[in-house]
Protein backbone atom coordinates (compact mmCIF):
# COMPACT_ATOMS: atom_id res chain seq x y z
CA UNK A 1 0.00 0.00 0.00
CA UNK A 2 1.13 3.69 -0.88
CA UNK A 3 1.96 6.03 1.71
CA UNK A 4 -0.59 8.37 0.97
CA UNK A 5 -3.54 5.41 1.47
CA UNK A 6 -1.61 4.11 4.06
CA UNK A 7 -2.43 7.54 5.68
CA UNK A 8 -5.61 8.02 3.96
CA UNK A 9 -6.64 4.80 6.03
CA UNK A 10 -4.92 5.64 9.30
CA UNK A 11 -7.21 8.89 9.43
CA UNK A 12 -10.12 6.12 8.38
CA UNK A 13 -10.27 4.52 11.53
CA UNK A 14 -8.68 7.10 13.63
CA UNK A 15 -12.37 8.48 12.99
CA UNK A 16 -14.55 5.13 13.88
CA UNK A 17 -12.48 5.38 16.63
CA UNK A 18 -13.36 8.48 18.12
CA UNK A 19 -17.24 7.69 16.76
CA UNK A 20 -16.47 4.53 19.03
CA UNK A 21 -15.10 6.65 22.02
CA UNK A 22 -18.33 8.90 21.62
CA UNK A 23 -20.40 5.96 21.53
CA UNK A 24 -19.20 4.66 25.14
CA UNK A 25 -19.44 7.83 26.57
CA UNK A 26 -23.11 8.03 25.47
CA UNK A 27 -25.97 7.09 28.84
CA UNK A 28 -28.86 4.78 28.89
CA UNK A 29 -28.03 2.67 25.82
CA UNK A 30 -26.55 -0.53 25.83
CA UNK A 31 -22.66 -0.69 25.31
CA UNK A 32 -21.49 -3.89 23.81
CA UNK A 33 -18.47 -5.80 25.09
CA UNK A 34 -19.47 -4.50 28.48
CA UNK A 35 -19.21 -6.45 31.34
CA UNK A 36 -21.25 -4.80 34.28
CA UNK A 37 -23.12 -1.87 33.89
CA UNK A 38 -23.12 -2.01 30.34
CA UNK A 39 -25.69 1.40 30.42
CA UNK A 40 -24.03 3.28 31.84
CA UNK A 41 -21.03 5.48 30.72
CA UNK A 42 -18.16 3.42 29.67
CA UNK A 43 -15.33 5.86 30.41
CA UNK A 44 -12.56 3.36 29.99
CA UNK A 45 -13.64 2.59 27.00
CA UNK A 46 -13.92 5.79 25.77
CA UNK A 47 -10.79 6.89 26.81
CA UNK A 48 -9.01 3.88 24.92
CA UNK A 49 -10.52 4.18 21.52
CA UNK A 50 -9.73 8.21 21.61
CA UNK A 51 -5.70 7.64 22.49
CA UNK A 52 -5.97 4.55 19.03
CA UNK A 53 -7.24 7.48 17.27
CA UNK A 54 -4.84 10.21 18.91
CA UNK A 55 -2.18 7.42 18.29
CA UNK A 56 -3.18 6.87 14.18
CA UNK A 57 -4.08 10.81 13.26
CA UNK A 58 0.04 10.84 14.64
CA UNK A 59 1.05 7.57 12.18
CA UNK A 60 -0.79 9.09 9.46
CA UNK A 61 1.12 11.98 9.95
CA UNK A 62 4.29 9.70 9.66
CA UNK A 63 2.89 7.72 7.11
CA UNK A 64 2.84 11.46 5.18
CA UNK A 65 5.99 12.42 5.68
CA UNK A 66 7.75 9.23 4.08
CA UNK A 67 5.00 9.66 0.59
CA UNK B 1 -6.81 -9.76 56.26
CA UNK B 2 -4.31 -9.67 58.50
CA UNK B 3 -0.99 -7.10 58.30
CA UNK B 4 0.87 -10.75 57.53
CA UNK B 5 -1.03 -11.63 54.45
CA UNK B 6 -1.26 -7.76 53.53
CA UNK B 7 2.63 -7.71 53.78
CA UNK B 8 3.04 -11.34 52.20
CA UNK B 9 0.52 -10.94 49.22
CA UNK B 10 2.16 -7.10 48.05
CA UNK B 11 5.85 -8.79 48.27
CA UNK B 12 4.10 -11.61 46.10
CA UNK B 13 2.85 -9.46 43.68
CA UNK B 14 5.47 -7.08 43.68
CA UNK B 15 8.27 -9.73 42.95
CA UNK B 16 6.01 -11.88 40.97
CA UNK B 17 4.84 -9.55 38.33
CA UNK B 18 8.26 -8.64 37.36
CA UNK B 19 10.14 -12.17 37.37
CA UNK B 20 8.74 -14.47 34.24
CA UNK B 21 6.58 -15.91 36.83
CA UNK B 22 3.15 -14.88 36.89
CA UNK B 23 1.39 -12.77 39.60
CA UNK B 24 -1.80 -13.58 38.96
CA UNK B 25 -1.00 -17.52 38.94
CA UNK B 26 1.34 -17.18 41.93
CA UNK B 27 -1.70 -14.98 43.73
CA UNK B 28 -4.09 -17.86 42.81
CA UNK B 29 -2.17 -20.87 43.37
CA UNK B 30 -0.29 -19.86 46.52
CA UNK B 31 -3.88 -18.60 48.37
CA UNK B 32 -5.32 -21.70 47.61
CA UNK B 33 -2.74 -23.61 49.43
CA UNK B 34 -2.24 -21.56 52.49
CA UNK B 35 -6.03 -21.76 52.55
CA UNK B 36 -6.70 -18.36 52.27
CA UNK B 37 -9.60 -16.56 50.36
CA UNK B 38 -8.54 -15.70 46.59
CA UNK B 39 -8.06 -12.05 47.60
CA UNK B 40 -7.68 -10.93 44.15
CA UNK B 41 -11.40 -11.81 42.60
CA UNK B 42 -12.70 -9.75 45.93
CA UNK B 43 -14.53 -6.86 45.01
CA UNK B 44 -14.20 -5.32 48.66
CA UNK B 45 -9.81 -5.73 48.44
CA UNK B 46 -9.99 -3.67 44.80
CA UNK B 47 -7.83 -0.75 46.95
CA UNK B 48 -5.58 -3.49 47.84
CA UNK B 49 -5.29 -4.69 44.35
CA UNK B 50 -5.12 -0.98 42.90
CA UNK B 51 -2.25 0.35 45.02
CA UNK B 52 -0.28 -2.79 44.28
CA UNK B 53 -0.74 -2.20 41.09
CA UNK B 54 0.09 1.71 41.26
CA UNK B 55 3.32 0.60 43.28
CA UNK B 56 4.72 -1.95 41.06
CA UNK B 57 3.99 0.97 38.41
CA UNK B 58 5.87 3.16 40.65
CA UNK B 59 8.89 1.43 40.82
CA UNK B 60 9.15 0.41 36.66
CA UNK B 61 8.75 4.42 36.31
CA UNK B 62 11.72 5.24 39.12
CA UNK B 63 13.78 2.33 37.90
CA UNK B 64 13.94 3.37 34.02
CA UNK B 65 12.59 7.36 34.72
CA UNK B 66 15.50 8.29 31.87
CA UNK B 67 14.42 6.18 29.27
CA UNK B 68 10.63 7.42 30.32
CA UNK B 69 12.10 11.31 29.98
CA UNK B 70 13.86 10.06 26.64
CA UNK B 71 10.41 8.29 25.20
CA UNK B 72 8.30 10.85 26.65
CA UNK B 73 10.31 14.02 25.00
CA UNK B 74 10.90 11.70 21.54
CA UNK B 75 7.07 11.27 21.49
CA UNK B 76 6.34 14.89 21.76
CA UNK B 77 9.06 15.79 19.14
CA UNK B 78 8.39 13.33 16.33
CA UNK B 79 4.60 14.18 16.88
CA UNK B 80 4.92 17.48 15.97
CA UNK B 81 7.28 17.17 13.82
CA UNK B 82 5.11 14.53 11.67
CA UNK B 83 8.58 12.60 11.15
CA UNK B 84 9.73 9.34 13.29
CA UNK B 85 13.14 10.28 12.21
CA UNK B 86 13.21 13.20 14.00
CA UNK B 87 14.87 11.92 17.21
CA UNK B 88 16.90 9.14 17.86
CA UNK B 89 14.81 7.76 20.43
CA UNK B 90 11.27 8.55 18.46
CA UNK B 91 11.69 5.02 16.72
CA UNK B 92 11.74 3.14 20.13
CA UNK B 93 9.32 5.32 21.76
CA UNK B 94 6.64 4.97 18.84
CA UNK B 95 7.32 1.13 19.63
CA UNK B 96 6.54 1.24 22.83
CA UNK B 97 3.27 2.79 22.03
CA UNK B 98 2.13 0.62 18.71
CA UNK B 99 3.34 -2.73 21.42
CA UNK B 100 1.08 -0.95 23.90
CA UNK B 101 -2.41 -0.88 22.03
CA UNK B 102 -3.40 -3.91 21.35
CA UNK B 103 -2.73 -5.58 25.00
CA UNK B 104 -4.36 -2.54 26.35
CA UNK B 105 -7.70 -2.81 24.04
CA UNK B 106 -7.45 -6.73 24.59
CA UNK B 107 -7.42 -6.78 28.52
CA UNK B 108 -9.83 -3.88 28.67
CA UNK B 109 -12.58 -6.16 26.37
CA UNK B 110 -11.66 -9.23 27.63
CA UNK B 111 -10.04 -9.22 31.08
CA UNK B 112 -13.04 -9.62 33.10
CA UNK B 113 -14.47 -12.48 30.92
CA UNK B 114 -11.20 -14.50 31.04
CA UNK B 115 -10.48 -13.95 34.86
CA UNK B 116 -13.64 -15.57 35.41
CA UNK B 117 -12.73 -17.96 33.39
CA UNK B 118 -9.47 -19.00 34.29
CA UNK B 119 -9.40 -17.83 38.05
CA UNK B 120 -9.31 -21.57 39.18
CA UNK B 121 -6.11 -22.97 41.42
CA UNK B 122 -6.21 -26.34 39.14
CA UNK B 123 -6.26 -24.03 35.83
CA UNK B 124 -3.91 -21.83 37.23
CA UNK B 125 -1.30 -23.96 38.30
CA UNK B 126 -1.23 -25.79 34.76
CA UNK B 127 -0.83 -22.77 32.80
CA UNK B 128 2.16 -22.23 35.39
CA UNK B 129 3.70 -25.73 34.08
CA UNK B 130 2.72 -24.21 30.50
CA UNK B 131 4.74 -20.92 31.24
CA UNK B 132 7.59 -22.83 32.16
CA UNK B 133 7.48 -25.07 29.13
CA UNK B 134 6.96 -22.06 26.95
CA UNK B 135 10.01 -20.53 28.01
CA UNK B 136 12.48 -23.58 27.99
CA UNK B 137 10.85 -23.74 23.96
CA UNK B 138 11.60 -20.11 23.56
CA UNK B 139 15.04 -20.23 25.08
CA UNK B 140 15.54 -23.87 22.91
CA UNK B 141 14.50 -21.87 19.62
CA UNK B 142 16.80 -19.03 20.11
CA UNK B 143 19.77 -20.71 20.65
CA UNK B 144 18.94 -22.87 17.49
CA UNK B 145 18.41 -19.75 15.38
CA UNK B 146 21.70 -18.17 16.78
CA UNK B 147 23.92 -21.76 15.89
CA UNK B 148 22.47 -21.46 12.39
CA UNK B 149 22.97 -18.00 11.90
CA UNK B 150 26.97 -18.60 13.24
CA UNK B 151 27.23 -21.41 10.95
CA UNK B 152 25.93 -19.05 8.09
CA UNK B 153 28.12 -15.96 9.45
CA UNK B 154 31.34 -18.45 9.28
CA UNK B 155 30.09 -20.25 5.94
CA UNK B 156 30.44 -16.20 4.67
CA UNK B 157 33.97 -15.80 5.83
CA UNK B 158 32.85 -14.26 8.92
CA UNK B 159 30.99 -10.86 6.83
CA UNK B 160 28.35 -8.93 8.44
CA UNK B 161 25.51 -7.06 7.06
CA UNK B 162 22.93 -5.06 8.95
CA UNK B 163 19.75 -6.24 9.06
CA UNK B 164 16.40 -4.40 7.73
CA UNK B 165 13.89 -4.22 10.30
CA UNK B 166 11.48 -6.77 9.96
CA UNK B 167 13.71 -9.62 9.18
CA UNK B 168 14.35 -12.49 10.99
CA UNK B 169 17.01 -13.46 13.43
CA UNK B 170 19.49 -15.00 11.14
CA UNK B 171 19.33 -12.01 9.22
CA UNK B 172 20.78 -10.05 12.69
CA UNK B 173 23.79 -7.50 12.52
CA UNK B 174 25.37 -7.52 15.61
CA UNK B 175 28.53 -9.74 16.12
CA UNK B 176 26.80 -12.17 18.29
CA UNK B 177 23.82 -12.95 16.30
CA UNK B 178 21.02 -10.29 17.85
CA UNK B 179 19.54 -7.65 16.98
CA UNK B 180 19.80 -4.25 18.47
CA UNK B 181 16.01 -2.97 19.88
CA UNK B 182 15.87 0.26 18.39
CA UNK B 183 16.07 -2.31 14.66
CA UNK B 184 12.79 -3.80 15.55
CA UNK B 185 10.05 -2.95 13.04
CA UNK B 186 6.05 -2.04 13.96
CA UNK B 187 5.10 -5.55 13.07
CA UNK B 188 7.17 -7.94 15.61
CA UNK B 189 6.88 -4.99 18.11
CA UNK B 190 3.12 -5.19 17.77
CA UNK B 191 3.21 -8.84 18.12
CA UNK B 192 5.56 -8.74 21.34
CA UNK B 193 3.02 -6.33 22.49
CA UNK B 194 0.27 -8.38 21.92
CA UNK B 195 1.70 -11.46 23.51
CA UNK B 196 1.15 -9.17 27.08
CA UNK B 197 -2.36 -10.25 26.86
CA UNK B 198 -1.42 -13.83 26.81
CA UNK B 199 -0.51 -12.85 30.56
CA UNK B 200 -4.55 -12.44 31.11
CA UNK B 201 -4.34 -16.25 32.02
CA UNK B 202 -3.64 -16.80 35.28
CA UNK B 203 -0.55 -19.10 35.56
CA UNK B 204 1.08 -16.76 32.14
CA UNK B 205 3.55 -14.34 32.38
CA UNK B 206 3.47 -10.91 31.39
CA UNK B 207 7.55 -10.74 31.33
CA UNK B 208 7.79 -14.33 30.50
CA UNK B 209 5.50 -14.23 27.14
CA UNK B 210 6.94 -10.89 26.16
CA UNK B 211 10.70 -12.14 26.48
CA UNK B 212 9.94 -14.83 24.72
CA UNK B 213 8.52 -13.12 22.06
CA UNK B 214 11.37 -10.63 21.97
CA UNK B 215 14.22 -13.48 21.41
CA UNK B 216 12.19 -14.69 18.92
CA UNK B 217 12.58 -11.61 17.24
CA UNK B 218 15.90 -11.42 17.80
CA UNK B 219 16.65 -9.73 20.79
CA UNK B 220 18.92 -10.34 23.40
CA UNK B 221 18.07 -11.29 26.75
CA UNK B 222 18.57 -7.90 28.18
CA UNK B 223 17.12 -5.44 25.68
CA UNK B 224 13.60 -8.11 25.31
CA UNK B 225 13.47 -7.69 29.21
CA UNK B 226 13.75 -3.81 29.01
CA UNK B 227 11.34 -3.75 26.07
CA UNK B 228 9.11 -6.18 27.82
CA UNK B 229 9.26 -3.97 30.97
CA UNK B 230 8.79 -0.53 29.32
CA UNK B 231 5.69 -1.83 27.46
CA UNK B 232 4.29 -3.86 30.80
CA UNK B 233 4.89 -0.38 32.53
CA UNK B 234 1.75 1.72 30.55
CA UNK B 235 -0.34 -1.10 31.50
CA UNK B 236 0.15 -1.59 34.81
CA UNK B 237 -0.05 2.27 35.87
CA UNK B 238 -3.74 2.40 33.77
CA UNK B 239 -4.99 -0.83 35.58
CA UNK B 240 -4.12 0.51 38.89
CA UNK B 241 -4.74 4.44 38.23
CA UNK B 242 -7.78 4.25 36.09
CA UNK B 243 -9.20 2.35 39.18
CA UNK B 244 -8.16 4.81 41.63
CA UNK B 245 -11.56 7.01 41.97
CA UNK B 246 -13.00 3.71 43.07
CA UNK B 247 -10.33 3.13 45.59
CA UNK B 248 -12.88 4.78 47.84
CA UNK B 249 -15.91 2.52 47.29
CA UNK B 250 -14.78 -0.36 49.30
CA UNK B 251 -14.82 -0.44 53.10
CA UNK B 252 -12.21 2.43 54.85
CA UNK B 253 -10.55 -0.22 56.85
CA UNK B 254 -8.81 -1.86 54.02
CA UNK B 255 -6.99 1.99 52.78
CA UNK B 256 -4.02 1.83 55.23
CA UNK B 257 -3.33 -2.23 54.86
CA UNK B 258 -3.59 -0.79 51.07
CA UNK B 259 -0.99 1.71 50.90
CA UNK B 260 1.40 -0.09 53.44
CA UNK B 261 0.93 -3.03 50.63
CA UNK B 262 1.58 -0.37 47.70
CA UNK B 263 4.66 0.99 49.50
CA UNK B 264 5.39 -2.85 49.65
CA UNK B 265 4.81 -4.10 46.23
CA UNK B 266 7.02 -1.12 45.08
CA UNK B 267 9.98 -1.50 47.03
CA UNK B 268 9.94 -5.18 46.23
CA UNK B 269 9.00 -4.53 41.89
CA UNK B 270 12.12 -2.23 42.30
CA UNK B 271 14.56 -4.34 43.88
CA UNK B 272 13.38 -7.04 41.24
CA UNK B 273 13.92 -5.53 38.27
CA UNK B 274 17.19 -4.34 39.49
CA UNK B 275 17.85 -7.63 39.71
CA UNK B 276 16.26 -8.82 36.78
CA UNK B 277 17.86 -5.83 34.65
CA UNK B 278 21.77 -7.39 36.11
CA UNK B 279 20.55 -10.93 35.76
CA UNK B 280 20.01 -10.43 32.13
CA UNK B 281 22.81 -9.13 31.05
CA UNK B 282 24.20 -12.84 30.97
CA UNK B 283 21.11 -14.99 31.77
CA UNK B 284 18.76 -16.81 30.11
CA UNK B 285 15.09 -17.59 31.61
CA UNK B 286 15.47 -21.53 31.70
CA UNK B 287 15.54 -21.14 35.68
CA UNK B 288 12.89 -19.50 35.50
CA UNK B 289 11.34 -22.15 33.00
CA UNK B 290 12.00 -24.79 35.49
CA UNK B 291 11.18 -23.14 38.14
CA UNK B 292 7.32 -22.57 36.70
CA UNK B 293 6.99 -26.20 35.85
CA UNK B 294 8.18 -27.72 38.56
CA UNK B 295 6.20 -24.92 40.52
CA UNK B 296 3.37 -25.78 38.31
CA UNK B 297 2.95 -29.43 38.40
CA UNK B 298 3.70 -29.36 42.29
CA UNK B 299 0.96 -27.46 43.10
CA UNK B 300 -0.70 -29.28 41.24
CA UNK B 301 0.03 -32.31 42.58
CA UNK B 302 -0.79 -30.68 46.45
CA UNK B 303 -4.52 -29.26 45.21
CA UNK B 304 -5.73 -31.95 43.88
CA UNK B 305 -4.32 -34.62 46.32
Amino acid sequence: MSSTGLSTLALLVAALCILAGVYYLIPNIYHVLTFHDATQIQVKHALAFFAVAVVLFVGSRFAQSSA
Amino acid sequence: MTWFQTIFLAVLQGVSELFPVSSLGHTVVVTRLLGWQNFEANTNFLPFVVLLHVGTATALFVFFWRDWVRIIRALVTTGIAGRIDADPNGRLAWLVVAGTIPAGLIGLFLETPLKQLFSNPVIAATFLALNGLLMLAGERLRQRALATSGTAILASGGSLEMARPGQSILDASTPDGNRPLTSLSLVPAVLVGTAQSLALIPGISRSGVTMVAGLLFGLNHEDAATFGFLLATPLIAAAGLLEVPNLFAGPQSILLPALVGGVAAGVSAYLSVRFLMRYFETGRLDPFGYYCLVAGIGSLALILR
